[in-house]
This record gives C-alpha cells, structure tokens and sequence, in this order.
C-alpha cells in the first residue's frame, strides 16, 4: 500500500488533529504517502484532497478541533454517493482509508468496507458511546472541561448557598455525565440509561436539606432531561434556590489532555500498521490498557454499557 | 477595635483574598474582625461568626467567599436598617467594612449618613464600578471567558459555523470587550451600543468568506429589540438569564445569511474559579486598606485603585455611578472587526 486517505468525521473532538498527525508522520517513515481528505465523508464526494507532507502538519499535537475539518453527510448514506466516492479514491491511486470519528461515522466507514475497500477506523468522540473501546479520543479532555466548570461554578454556589443543576453533552448516552458528575462530587447524577423520578430526587435534596446541606449539585446528560426542564419539576415540589447552567459547546474545544494524545498515538499507529498490512475492516481503540481492533459492524451496532458500578456509588457518596 | 465584614451581592473570584488581607492586617492592630454571613443578610439576622488568622489562612486561592453572600437589601426588609443597627451594637462592633458591587456600596452609603462607621471594599467582576481602575474579580472572570472562546473557536472552524458566546455584564460591556479583543472575536456587542444586526451580518458573511468560520461575543445585556419581561431583584435588575441574547443573535444569523450558527452561554461558571494572581493582589491590597482607614477614620469611603496606588475615595462618587465602555475602547475595538 503506497498511498492512503485519512479523514475526521461528525462531531469534532480534541485529539483528532493529533491523530492525523501521528498516521501523517508514521506514513512518511514507512513509505506511505498520507492524502488529507477535507470536510469527512463529503470531501470523498467532492474529491476535496491534499497531499500532507510531515511539516504540514507541525503544532498540530495540542491543537483542538480538526484541521480536516468534518461534516455529518447525510448524502453519503446513499448507496450513488458511496459508489462515487470508492470511484473518486481509485482515480487518485488511494488504496485504503482511515476514518477517525464516533460510531455514526464507522457506519460510514463499514458501508465503504462492504463494498471491498479496506477502511480502518480510530474511535474518537467525546461522547465516548463506542463498543468495544474503553475510551475514546477527546473524552477524557471534554470530562476534564466538565469538572473544571463544575468546580467554578461550586464556587458560586457554596457563596450563595444555592442549588446547581448542569447540563453536559453526550447526546442520548451518559458517558460525560457520569465521569464528570463523579469527579466533581456531584450529589445527583442524571443519565439517559436509568430512569429516575422526580420525587426521588425532590426527597434527596430535602434529606440533605434537613441534614443542614445548603447546596446541591446536580449534573444531568443532555440526554436525560434538560436543566431548564428538571429544574421546573423540581420547583413543582420544593421551593428551593436552584440556578441552572449548560456547558453546551465549550465542552468540545480546547487543547487535548495527555491521555487524549496518547490515544491518538496508539490509536493512529495502530490503525496505520493494520491498513498496510492488509487488515482493513475494524476500528483502533484500547480495552485493559492494551490496543484492540473492534469489527467495524460490533462499532457500530453495539452497545457500550454504563459503568454501573460507579453510578450506584454516587447516592451512598452523597450524605 | 472589633470590625465587622460582610461580602454582597454576586461571588466572585479574589472575595477571599480581601478577607485574608482584613483578617492579616487587623491582626497587627490589635483588632478583632466578626463576619456577618451571607452578606446583609447576616447583618439583618444577625448570623455572625469570629474569623482568626486560622480561619483565613490558604484562602487567597479559593474562588467564592467563605462568609457566604445574598443579594439581600435591608432597605428592602420592613425595620432592615434598625436590625443592622441593633445587631451592630449587640455585637459591639466599632466598624463595619462592606465588601460589594454598586448595590452593597449604596447600602453601605445609606448607613453612612445614618451614622455608622462604614468602609466600602468594591468588587465585581463587570469592572463598572466608578472611583477605582479595576476591581478585582474582572481578570479572573474574563480569562475564563477568553479560554472558553478559544474553545469554540475550534469546533467552529471544524464545522465551518458561527458561534456566538455570551458573557456577563448586564449594564456595562467591559466583559465582552475585553473577551472579544484578547479572545479575536470578529464582531463583539457591549450594552452601550445599540446593535446593528444588519451591518453585522454583512460583516460576518465577508468573514465567512475569508476564514470560513466568525465568532461572536455579546454582552448579556445587550439590547435586543424585544420587549423586556422577566423577574426583577430586590435591588430592581431584571434577572437576565430569561432572555437568551446569544440565541436571539444565533436565529438571527442563521435566517439572514443562511450560514450555520450556533451559541453558547458561560454563565456561572465565568464567576468561580482561583483568582488570578492580578486579581489576588488588587484583593489583598483593597483589604489591607480598609483595615488602615477604619483607624484614621475614613467612613463613608471606599478603598480604591488609582494607578498603581491604592487610595480612598468617597462612596459618594462610586454608589450609583457606573463606569461605561467610552469611544475611545469602542475605537479600538473596531480595529479587530474587519
């Protein structure tokens, strides 16, 4: 394999630009050219390439984001647009793809795959909602925004004796929710994968209120409920100062944590070693602190479990 | 002497570092220092606490205040002002040292001219306090503000969007300037200005052209022209939260241009956080301050930056007055709007 595409897919997670930097600089030095295709699946419909040499991608470790740029396609789900682009990447002389994104762009990656072209995936979102992998690129930068903001704003609400309720990202999975709660010793975790009840977290706040506890800090997955909407709920029941606060898009930028470059090291040269040596058809993560390669179809169909361990802890921690 | 200290009004980044200073600086005259907490409130209710060297050691660090505040107005309690009074003299305190924005300092300045021995500490984090350069809080708020703009800049130049980020200031646009011009922001809105969301537009579309993608910074109280409705605080501010400036401003974009936008809010979490080492030391030094003017006597006043020197000045010239973004940082604002 001479020559290879590399692309950033949905939404963007810091450690994506390490990643191509990584597959970029590994390339050179095992003799295979690197293709930069822009804006993900829609830049292989519009032929949208540039050949990324070593120096281009300089200062790209610690920089959030994707250089790549990224895009959901819709488009690209149609059986002529992944017909186009396998044509586009063959006129180029492209002989295999990596794809670095969550499990919607994987399912990208698999519709190419099924076709004969050999596609490798790197797990990275920081929804961090990928079977198989422990961790995903840009998770673990985007938990640490969480509760860094977590704490300031427990700042506020100790001064005021106040209630917060904050809203974090992870669409329909509680992944960000459950890390960043726990690490900034939320009192009430809220995840789309249990149910809960708004009594039940009504008589919480009331026990700790009797227990002489000014404050509580509630941290909900944007996919559970939403701040503005719990926080009506729980007004319903109890009169009690509660403030909201939605850490919405802050959470995705910033400079990548050192364990989000490490993914994109081990991710990225795993991925590359995989494609050249014709092993196409699965997406680079880590289980147990060792590389794995998950089959593109468990990435994508898959569900990845909540650690419920952690979550039954938090009500026990919260006294 | 025993010196009584309260902190009102909104929390924010270096309210410990000035209560360090009090506590450090009555310690070498001899003074005891007695803590009404949750700001008027306390004084109201009479929730006081003794504060020592002990007490306050390490806390110059910590974001927040550890004597807890409200937004309480004993003016607006019925017999407010005659409870402050009595629990003044149960406590036997000889002085009382108000540290707050332009609504604690009013108050302070009301119990002035009723006759207590009162010394202002001013503090916000909008910076739109009259009679001193800076209070502290600011720095502290707007490098949170410049970090989190710096973080959709990413996201925004990923996706190719527009994204706007709203950020504090309901009267004044210190904030957002500051953010929009350390942060390179491509178009900022300040409450002094009227909006011209046309010729913003325009300008965001050349941007967009250019960079592909624009970043916005508008102040919370930026005035949109929608009819206000919302709560109103004890001390007459609408509770600003309600309105969404920055979704307004998003919707706005997105019909007329057509260019996806977005928006984000920082909230509260502008107000938290370690002060920085700017704002520990305007804290520290206000602090000492006040301490110093209780024993020459100087009430009714406030500590004060000018310059590089800490002053006092009447609370007079502060309570009431806020200090705006005038043309010439308009100026030099428009030079990054290009």
């Amino acid at each position: 394999m001479k020559r290879i595409g590399v692309l950033t897919s949905g939404g963007d997670a810091p450690g994506m630009n390490a990643a191509v930097r990584n597959i970029v600089r590994l390339g050179f030095s095992r003799g295979v050219e690197v293709i930069g295709v822009f804006s993900g699946f829609m830049g292989l419909l519009e032929k949208h390439f540039r050949m990324l040499s070593p120096r281009d991608v300089s200062g790209m470790l610690e920089k959030g984001g994707t250089f790549l740029l990224s895009s959901r396609s819709e488009e690209f789900k149609l059986e002529n647009s992944q017909l186009k682009a396998l044509e586009n990447l063959r006129s180029e002389g492209i002989e295999g793809l990596v794809v670095i994104g969550g499990n919607g762009s994987q399912a990208g990656s698999l519709a190419l795959y099924k076709k004969g072209f050999p596609v490798i995936g790197v797990a990275s979102t920081i929804d961090n909602d990928l079977w198989g992998t422990d961790y995903t690129i840009g998770f673990d930068t985007a938990v640490n925004t969480a509760v860094q903001a977590i704490d300031k704003i427990r700042d506020t609400a100790t001064s005021h004796q106040r209630s917060f309720i904050i809203e974090v990202m992870g669409r329909d999975r509680g992944f960000i929710a459950l890390e960043a709660g726990i690490a900034s010793g939320a009192d009430i975790i809220l995840v789309p994968e249990v149910k809960f009840k708004i009594e039940k977290i009504v008589n919480n706040i009331r026990s700790g209120l009797d227990k002489k506890k000014k404050h509580h800090m509630i941290v909900c997955a944007e996919g559970a409920i939403h701040a503005d909407e719990l926080k009506e709920e729980i007004l319903k029941y109890i009169d009690v100062d509660i403030r909201i606060s939605v850490l919405g898009y802050i959470q995705r930028g910033g400079a990548p944590t050192r364990f989000d470059r490490i993914l994109a090291m081990i991710f990225g040269e795993l991925a590359l070693q995989e494609l050249i040596s014709g092993n196409a058809g699965s997406v680079a993560g880590i289980r147990n602190n060792m590389p794995v390669l998950i089959p593109f179809e468990d990435a994508v169909n898959r569900k990845k479990e909540l650690n419920y361990i952690l979550y039954n802890l938090v009500e026990e921690l919260s006294v | 002497m025993k010196i009584g200290i309260l902190t009102g009004g909104g929390d924010c980044p270096g309210l410990n570092s000035a209560i360090r200073g009090i506590v450090y600086r009555a310690y070498d005259l001899g003074d005891k220092v007695i803590a009404f907490e949750e700001g008027w409130k306390g004084a109201v209710e009479g929730i006081t606490r003794v504060l020592t060297l002990k007490d306050v050691e390490e806390i110059q660090s910590s974001g927040g205040t550890i004597i807890f505040t409200s937004r309480t107005n004993p003016f607006a309690i019925e017999k407010g002002p005659d409870k402050v009074k009595s629990n003044l003299e149960k406590n036997s305190v000889d002085a009382l040292i108000a540290i707050g924005g332009d609504d604690t300092l009013g108050v302070a300045l009301k119990f002035y001219k009723m006759g207590v021995p009162i010394v202002g500490v001013p503090k916000t984090m909008d910076n739109d306090l009259s009679g001193t350069d800076f209070t502290f809080g600011f720095d502290t708020s707007v490098e949170v503000a410049v970090e989190a703009l710096e973080r959709l800049r990413d996201t925004a130049k990923s996706h190719k969007r527009i994204i706007i980020l709203e950020v504090m200031g309901r009267e004044a646009g210190w904030v957002a300037l500051y953010t929009g011009i350390a942060g390179g922001a491509d178009w900022t809105f300040i409450p002094e200005e009227k909006p011209d969301f046309d010729k913003m537009c325009e300008h965001l579309k050349k941007i967009y052209e250019r960079k592909g993608y624009a970043l916005v910074v508008a102040s919370e109280g930026t005035k949109l022209p929608l009819e206000e409705k919302g709560e109103i605080d004890q001390f007459g501010h609408r509770l600003l939260q309600k309105r969404g400036v920055c979704e307004y401003i998003a919707d706005l974009i997105s019909r007329k241009i057509g260019i996806p936008t977005r928006s984000a809010v920082i909230g509260h979490i502008q107000r938290g956080g370690s002060p920085t080492v700017f704002d520990r030391m305007i804290a520290t030094r206000l602090g000492v301050k006040a301490i110093e003017m209780v024993h020459t006597g100087e009430f009714g006043k406030m500590a004060a930056i000018s310059g590089n020197k800490v002053i006092s000045v009447p609370l007079e010239d502060s309570a009431g007055r806020l200090k705006f973004v005038d043309s010439e940082w308009i100026e030099l604002k428009r030079i990054f709007e290009k």
